[in-house]
């Protein structure tokens, strides 16, 4: 007994201390002296969840003990704690259910709630149990980081804001309630403000990822354009994933029966409209290529960038400016060749966006192969007119590629909404 | 070597066969397929939590992947619960030998043969010597001035020791020493009395070299210049980097090179699940390195006794932090002559206070070895492999970002799939240079992942510009 109490002390003493695999190595090896120890099951499953890609292993380890123990709220907090993080939050409320049954007063299992119906983005059922959480305890900074957060999204900056100052004078040294502050001020368009907390955020927790990116996200909004996206992007953070689906739906369908009824009052006016609403779509989605192209250019801020969001920004940035330029060379200088290039570049955009940045490895290929159909489609015509311009007409195959990556850029505006292909699958 | 598919085969058919799942383990093992052997492993001390082999085998794969402090660990208990257990003394042999620990080795060595005379190796036993494990019967292994030659006389000499062989060995915590006297036995050190690794035998790291002449060597060479201008040698100095990118041996060379004693500490000599046990062994430590000035204590993974005291949950470990600091400090007792290195992969969960004048006030960023470093350390790889046609500049351009770990894992590649060809061909077949390179491709640079946290670090968390050598070798230029 013991030499298991070692083991699993000094697993102890690593977790507290961060280093997950070696604590994992000793809980393992606590167990394999007494294989019925629910509490180094229980101590495992904290040391793997914290690694990458072993929620599901850290799932395994947390049921096991709760098979062994199932009296003990805690542990079914920390399994719907993990099928939060695994973006299951209906069986995360049936196993806080019973957690509650357990024990009405533990806090934690209103804080997990609350957690669950932020996955869910279910804001408002979100903020009622943040504050449930907070009757208990008026302390818990989890809880009011989660309240600050379901205000945001609900776009009730008033109360965030006071929920956000409150954490602040709580804990001026916590990581959270900076992030927290960051957004509230992005929401409220004070990007120069958002941008001092998150680096403040960066300063007092340099390995929390949520914050570059959203240091990033203030860098892009030094631009009046990308600000636009975000306004966009926070008026369809209110709704519900299925209820933003409809509405996209909804408008394509109102641009159409738009289109025909201006028809009727001239061809103008209905072209006007569509391209409106193409360069709308395309912006939502080249917006950060792009923001992330101006922050390359940005001699500083640039370092913020990781590698794939600096090629990124130079495809879908670059690639637009030098599209332009190339189908603008093409129209004013007669040359043809110059306007498949520009083409290829501008169109190529809209997969590429979707391809670098992308958490999911199926959507990676599916939109890497479409850049790529773009890219080459458009060097196949550049080359072909070049070459062939202007004794002859494109072959028919060069035609057929030019229109296959067409339809492929298109479509990857649509293909992109669909969650397989933009989130990466939980491990 | 077993069929592994025909193991693989049996054991389906027996799935709780232990010695089965041990073949198949060994069978992984010999074929470098250390995650599958490992699993197989666990899986035998899940059918059989006592079983030693499995034990062995487990602590053996940890070494093969570079944690040797944590295999340490492992040996040392199973030699306590099963004392008789040859191959568990041969592995801590074989380990100490590697940490150049030669007199250590010797004593291991010499248990395991003790118990099982047919482990004798006249090659091993070779090695051993050639590491300083000379037999040194009348102290039983023990360091005394008659087998540490020009040694302060009685440096090491702990009389009531003399002739009380396996004390060392046993978990007896009432007989811990409480004072002074702690022999390096019973502390369980790692110790060289004069290493014989200095700069001369460390290939490249020619800017890390100069650093540490900058930073420590000068200024112990000229210490009354530094008395005049009310500055003291000696302190701390702390060497930050990379995993797998020698620390540790730049660490003893610069204990060469001051010709001081050396003593190597990790966190398995200290950590102790005892309240206050652990401040007590830190502090004994501290004692025997004051007692032996000139000496360098180095501190293996220094950030898992130093660690930020804001992420401790339990006093416990603030105590141990608190201990250090003082220790450091010289509250204690003077630290004159004392050199304190500390090596670290992850400077950012250091306690600040670690930082403070006087404590490791010295920074040295260990950065992943550079061509002439890789090309040696190739070359010391490739030492008894059939190795041909293998061009080391080259290789060492193609190995741009890697640690010694990750050159060892392109090794191990290149050697397992010349070893299938010869399994196939029933002969010897080479490794070619060409085969090494084709495997340098595969192999990613687990330097990477390191500079992507610190970069975070060096880019928002440097108000005292702790990682401007970082930034520096990023080329990033705030």
């Amino acid at each position: 007994m013991e030499i298991q109490d070692d083991h699993l002390n000094y697993g102890r003493v690593l977790l507290q201390q961060g280093r997950y695999e070696e604590a994992e190595t000793y809980f393992k090896q606590a167990l394999a002296n007494q294989p019925d120890n629910h509490e180094a099951l229980a101590a495992l499953s904290v040391s793997l969840v914290n690694q990458d890609n072993r929620l599901k292993d850290s799932l395994q380890a947390i049921d096991d003990a709760i098979a062994l123990y199932a009296d003990h709220a805690p542990y079914h907090i920390h399994r719907a704690r993990i099928l939060c993080l695994l973006k299951r939050p209906k069986e995360a409320h049936e196993i806080l259910d019973v957690a509650l049954a357990i024990d009405p007063e533990d806090v934690e299992s209103y804080v997990i709630k609350t957690h669950a119906y932020l996955v869910q983005e279910r804001w408002a059922d979100a903020e009622t149990w943040a504050k449930k959480a907070l009757v208990l305890d008026a302390d818990n900074s989890l809880a009011k980081n989660f309240l600050a957060m379901a205000l945001g999204y609900q776009n009730k900056m008033a109360e965030s804001q006071i929920e956000v100052e409150s954490l602040l004078r709580d804990d001026p040294e916590s990581p959270a309630a900076h992030f927290n502050a960051g957004w509230a001020a992005l929401r409220r368009h004070d990007h120069k403000l958002a941008e001092t907390h998150f680096l403040e955020t960066l300063r007092l927790d340099p390995r929390f990822d949520g914050a570059r990116e959203s240091l990033l996200e203030s860098f892009r909004a030094r631009s009046w354009l990308y600000r636009l996206y975000l306004r966009y992007t926070f008026f369809m953070q209110r709704f519900t994933s299925g209820v933003r689906f409809a509405l996209i739906i909804g408008l394509y369908v109102g641009i159409q029966f738009g289109r025909k009824l201006l028809n009727a009052v001239h061809p103008l006016a209905a072209g006007a409209l569509s391209l409106v609403y193409m360069l709308v779509v395309f912006w939502v989605w080249l917006a950060p290529g792009v923001g992330n192209f101006l922050v390359t250019l940005d001699r500083r801020a640039r370092y913020a960038l990781e590698r794939k969001e600096v090629v990124e920004g130079i495809l879908v940035g670059g690639g637009l400016l030098l599209g332009v330029a190339s189908a603008a060379t093409a129209y004013f200088a007669g040359m043809p060749a110059f306007g498949f290039l520009g083409g290829a570049l501008i169109l190529g955009a809209l997969p590429a966006s979707l391809t670098f940045t992308n958490d999911s490895p199926a959507g990676r290929k599916v939109f890497g192969l479409l850049t790529g159909l773009a890219y080459g489609a458009g060097l196949i015509g550049f080359v072909s007119s070049l070459l062939i311009y202007p004794s002859k007409e494109l072959h028919g195959g060069v035609v057929l590629l030019m229109l296959l990556a067409l339809v492929g850029c298109v479509l990857s505006t649509w293909l992109g909404n669909i969650p397989a292909l933009r989130q990466e699958p939980p491990r | 070597m077993a069929d592994i598919e025909s193991l693989k085969q049996a054991l389906a058919v027996s799935p709780d066969n232990v010695p089965l799942v041990l073949l198949l383990a060994k069978a992984y093992l010999e074929n470098f397929s250390l995650d599958d052997a490992r699993e197989q492993f666990e899986r035998a001390l899940e059918l059989d939590a006592d079983n030693l082999e499995a034990r062995v085998g487990v602590a053996q794969i940890l070494e093969l992947n570079g944690k040797t402090s944590e295999a340490i660990l492992r040996l040392e208990q199973l030699c306590q619960e099963a004392p008789e257990y040859a191959p568990a003394w041969m592995l801590r042999c074989k380990l100490s030998l590697g940490e150049g620990d030669g007199k250590s080795a010797r004593k291991f060595y010499e248990k395991a043969v003790a118990i099982l005379p047919a482990l004798a190796d006249a090659d091993l036993l070779k090695r051993i010597e050639q590491a300083g494990g000379k037999k040194t019967p009348e102290t039983g292994g023990k360091i005394t001035p008659q087998a540490s030659g020009d040694w302060q006389a009685g440096a090491y000499y702990d009389p009531e020791a003399d002739g009380d062989e396996d004390d060392e060995d046993e978990d007896d915590d009432d007989d811990f020493p409480r004072g002074g006297g702690s022999s390096l036995d019973e502390l369980e050190l790692d110790f060289v009395e004069k290493t014989n690794v200095n700069f001369a035998k460390v290939g490249g790291m020619d800017s890390v070299k100069e650093d540490i002449r900058m930073k420590i060597l000068y200024p112990l060479q000229n210490k009354e210049l530094f008395e005049a201008y009310g500055k003291k040698a000696g302190g701390g100095v702390l060497l930050y980097g990379p995993p797998g990118c020698g620390k540790t041996l730049i660490s003893r060379a610069t204990a060469g090179e001051i010709k001081a004693k050396f003593l190597s500490v990790g966190l398995h000599q200290i950590l102790d699940m005892w309240i206050g046990k652990s401040e007590e062994k830190l502090h004994e430590i501290f004692e025997l390195a004051r007692r032996h000035a000139p000496s360098v204590l180095f501190f293996d993974e220094v950030d898992a006794l130093a660690a930020d005291r804001k992420d401790m949950r339990t006093s416990a470990g603030r105590t141990l932090i608190n201990q250090f600091l003082a220790e450091l400090d010289g509250n204690i007792a003077e630290n004159e002559g004392v050199l304190v290195l500390g090596a670290t992969n992850a400077p950012w969960h250091l306690d600040s206070a670690f930082l403070r004048p006087g404590r490791f006030d010295r920074l040295i960023f260990v950065p992943p070895p550079d061509d002439p470093a890789r090309a040696q350390i190739i070359k010391i790889m490739a030492e008894g492999k059939p190795v041909t046609g293998m061009d080391l500049d080259a290789l060492a351009k193609r190995t741009k970002d890697f640690s010694g770990a990750d050159i060892k894992a392109m090794f191990d590649q290149a050697v397992e799939a010349a070893l299938a060809e010869a399994m196939k061909s029933g002969s010897i077949v080479p490794v070619t240079g060409k085969q090494l390179a084709k495997t340098a491709k595969q192999v990613k640079p687990s330097t990477r992942k390191w500079f992507e946290s610190a970069k975070n670090y060096a880019l928002y968390a440097n108000q005292s510009g702790f990682y401007d050598d970082v930034l520096e070798y990023l080329g990033i230029n705030k």
